[in-house]
């Protein structure tokens, strides 16, 4: 994942403008096993699979990842970056840092996925992240628990699909959401629901 | 695909076409012990060698297999016409068919990426060469900055 450092000058009298340096840090991923499709542009890891980079930490079943092809163009980003400036949080950059080449991300079976800088989890059966869209898109099979967010403060958000848009860090829900604020005083931020029908229920559960 | 076997005592380069595997494989037999060991694999389309198996000793064992220390494969990617080392797959020693074209062993084996972005490590692995799939069996762990796709 992108990580930015602005270095310091050295003198005060030299004063050129901070530096903002982009690193990709790595990311490190543990599993039963592996199967590797150089053809099909396929790679797939199962049993206890676990992976952990500077922003998430990624745990399933099994986990599917689709590489792009040579026909694959990258994604447009719907909304023009401005300049970063010193100190500026970059967007995130593509998923689990894989540098950009990897066109969608399969998870399955016990999905959890927490956000390492703000300690939220995301569970649910099945977690599928779209290059195209910068879209994580959490399920669940029908008869399961639903999929469900938790914030750092307790607060969560449940319903049949769940939506992340890793650009805009917007959350939204699909059919029959259910909300649990948890603390009331820090309500959870960013809820929102792109796309209609959406049932908020209303206060939380006791 | 065409598979050719070229082994380091052989004086010529051979250009048999896959149905000679059998003739390779009791060469080898009859050298048993011979240093270094070559088997690429080709694209039939484009006649590109698209992976190299190499390995630093070579032994026919049962079942018209080969038993191959230092074994080292290397598969290629292609930028206009220039070719590029893109994968790195070692292993101290591994079992490889001449009639299948897979390589196996249940010890200990890398993968990385020759830019050094990506590597892999894992114990009990197969690679299939005609149709360049791996599947690594037990305790894999990968540490990768661009990921194992063969494009940038």
């Amino acid at each position: 994942m992108l990580a930015v450092a602005a270095d310091a000058p050295a003198k005060a009298k030299a004063a050129p403008p901070p530096k903002v340096k982009v690193e990709q840090e790595g990311m490190k991923s543990t599993s039963d096993s592996f199967n590797y499709n150089l053809k099909k542009r396929l790679a797939i890891y199962e049993g206890n699979v676990r992976v952990v980079d500077s922003t998430l930490d990624l745990s399933c079943d099994k986990l599917t990842v689709i590489f792009m092809d040579k026909a694959d163009k990258p994604a447009p980003r719907p909304v023009k970056k401005p300049p970063l400036k010193a100190g500026e949080k970059v967007l995130p950059g593509p998923m689990v840092g894989m540098g950009g080449n990897v066109k969608m991300l399969i998870a399955e079976g016990n999905v959890v996925i927490i956000n390492r800088e703000n300690k939220s989890r995301a569970m649910g059966e099945k977690a599928v992240y779209t290059q195209l869209t910068e879209q994580v898109v959490l399920t669940s099979k029908p008869g399961n628990p639903l999929p469900k967010i938790i914030d750092q403060k307790g607060g969560e958000l449940s319903a049949p699909i769940i939506i992340y848009d890793r650009l805009t860090g917007n959350l939204g829900a699909k059919q029959g959401v259910e909300v649990n604020q948890g603390n009331p005083e820090n309500p959870t931020p960013k809820e929102v629901a792109p796309e209609p029908p959406v049932r908020r229920l209303g206060p939380p559960k006791k | 695909m065409i598979a050719i076997c070229v082994i380091s005592s052989c004086k010529e380069a051979p250009t048999q076409s896959e149905s000679d595997d059998a003739a390779h494989a009791s060469e080898a037999s009859s050298q048993a012990g011979q240093k270094r060991i070559k088997y690429p694999e080709y694209e039939r389309a484009t006649g590109q060698i698209k992976s190299l198996l190499t390995g630093d000793t070579a032994l026919q064992v049962e079942g018209g297999m080969m038993l191959i220390t230092g074994m080292r494969m290397e598969t290629y990617k292609y930028d206009g016409g220039t070719k590029k080392v893109d994968l790195i797959i070692e292993a101290p020693e591994c079992l490889f068919s001449f009639r299948t074209h897979v390589a196996s062993s249940d010890g200990p084996m890398t993968l990385r990426r020759a830019d050094g972005d990506a590597s892999l490590s894992g114990r009990g692995f197969e690679w299939h060469q005609r149709e360049s799939y791996l599947t690594i069996s037990n305790n894999v762990k990968t540490v990768t900055r661009k990921g194992f796709s063969v494009n940038e």
